[in-house]
């Protein structure tokens, strides 16, 4: 059986699109022989099946655009990198927590981040922008997609240094960080933090904000440092105390300063 | 020449050679002139050039867009008439659940890859809701599987 693969940015020169309102998922969907319907469905937020050279991906109809979306960039994402007959269903779940392990449902999640906001026409959009999830939000209506899909794309993008954390209670989910920083983040929040309040129940916290950087990074000058922190709450079914954080170094003294330690 | 009761239909050649004739018409004197005179010339009649450039500029890249998403615009037409039929379309399948459940138990046996991947998706075959066993087999049957299954049993 031919090899089915195209990557977003060879499906962009085919298709002649060039700007984020030129991305139809349905046409770019069916352009790949895999043709979207929406239905209500119970218990997963979308779903592919495969046979030959075709696939049908089913579509929650009750969800929202931009979570529908997201869901066809995932399971386009399935056709593209898993060959044969295949058959997924996929829940909220895996878009909010499968970004760590190497496995199809993180092949789709990327996949379909490359396919909803592409590089090329998301850098210069997200370009001197605050790294906070105002932009974030912003940016998504702009691609009309989901939230941890674009603050994973605006950390990548590397345009100022920073790191998107996803925690839930007891331990880290998963995290990015843009290329140029070098540093880890704790397992777990500390005490100091926005996000560690939010994991024990706090409702509502004023973000973003300023906080010891000691909270968050696994280093020992981390104390003398401070960062910027946005987080808030993030409940999905399965997972209701999932937290999402950025983190920015509006100062980037620390970083040059850890640079040189490293140097020295 | 009245270009719009030309009848196109049945002469097309001849039509386009006439605008043919036309553009060259029009445009040879306008290659022999300067740029400013052509810029003065504009200016004369009332027109502002920059603002003519920009026009001809946006209608142009109208047209390379148009072009270069040609196959955007027909895989969105496929797309909605595939839809289209898929609503209109009544899945014959059997009356009863079970019989149903049983039907969908006949195409895994029959296509392991099938089977294999509805089982990884749901782990158990018997944990299909009465709802997924109908989807599924109307997905399967849109695929072409169903009928696959018929003419592999028609031919043996």
């Amino acid at each position: 059986m031919a090899n089915r693969y195209r990557s977003a940015q060879t499906l962009f020169e085919e298709l002649g699109i060039s700007e984020p309102e030129d991305i139809q998922l349905e046409a770019i969907a069916q352009y790949c022989r895999a043709s979207v319907r929406y239905k209500a469905l119970e218990g997963c937020e979308a779903r592919i099946t495969g046979y030959g050279d075709r696939a049908i991906i089913s579509v929650n109809s009750s969800s929202r655009r931009q979570r529908q979306r997201f869901s066809i960039g995932h399971e386009l994402g399935h056709w593209m990198c898993d060959q044969g007959s295949i058959s997924f269903s996929c829940a909220e779940k895996i878009f909010a927590t499968e970004w760590d392990n190497s496995n199809p449902e993180r092949r789709a999640n990327r996949y379909a981040v490359d396919l909803l906001l592409p590089d090329p026409m998301f850098r210069p959009l997200a370009k001197g922008r605050d790294i906070t999830f105002a932009t974030v939000r912003d940016l998504a209506d702009r691609f009309q997609t989901s939230l941890i899909a674009t603050a994973i794309r605006l950390v990548e993008t590397g345009w100022l240094p920073c790191m998107i954390v996803c925690n839930e209670r007891g331990r880290r989910r998963w995290f990015f960080r843009d290329p140029d920083v070098q540093l880890w983040p704790l397992d777990q929040p500390g005490s100091g933090t926005i996000a560690y309040d939010l994991l024990r129940g706090a409702d509502h916290v004023e973000t973003p904000t300023p906080v010891c950087a000691d909270g968050w990074i696994d280093h020992k000058d981390a104390r003398r440092y401070e960062l910027q922190e946005d987080s808030f709450k993030f409940p999905i079914p399965n997972c209701p105390d999932l937290v999402l954080s950025l983190l920015w170094w509006k100062d980037e003294q620390q970083l040059l300063d850890l640079d040189e330690h490293e140097e020295s | 020449m009245d270009l719009g009761r030309a009848n196109v239909a049945n002469e097309p050649k001849k039509v386009i050679d006439e605008l043919c004739n036309v553009m060259d018409t029009v445009s040879d004197p306008l290659l022999q002139m300067s740029d400013d005179q052509v810029l003065a010339e504009t200016v004369a009649s009332g027109e502002n050039p920059e603002q003519s450039a920009a026009e001809v500029k946006g209608l142009l890249l109208i047209a390379v867009k148009d072009y270069r998403q040609r196959r955007l615009r027909s895989a969105q037409e496929e797309y909605e008439r595939e839809a289209f039929a898929s609503q209109q379309r009544q899945a014959a399948l059997p009356d009863t659940a079970e019989e149903r459940r049983l039907l969908l138990s006949l195409v895994c046996q029959q296509r392991p890859e099938i089977g294999n991947a509805l089982t990884l998706r749901h782990r158990h075959f018997e944990e299909l809701t009465d709802a997924d066993v109908e989807s599924s087999l109307e997905e399967l049957q849109e695929l072409g599987t169903l009928d696959d299954l018929r003419n592999d049993k028609d031919s043996q």
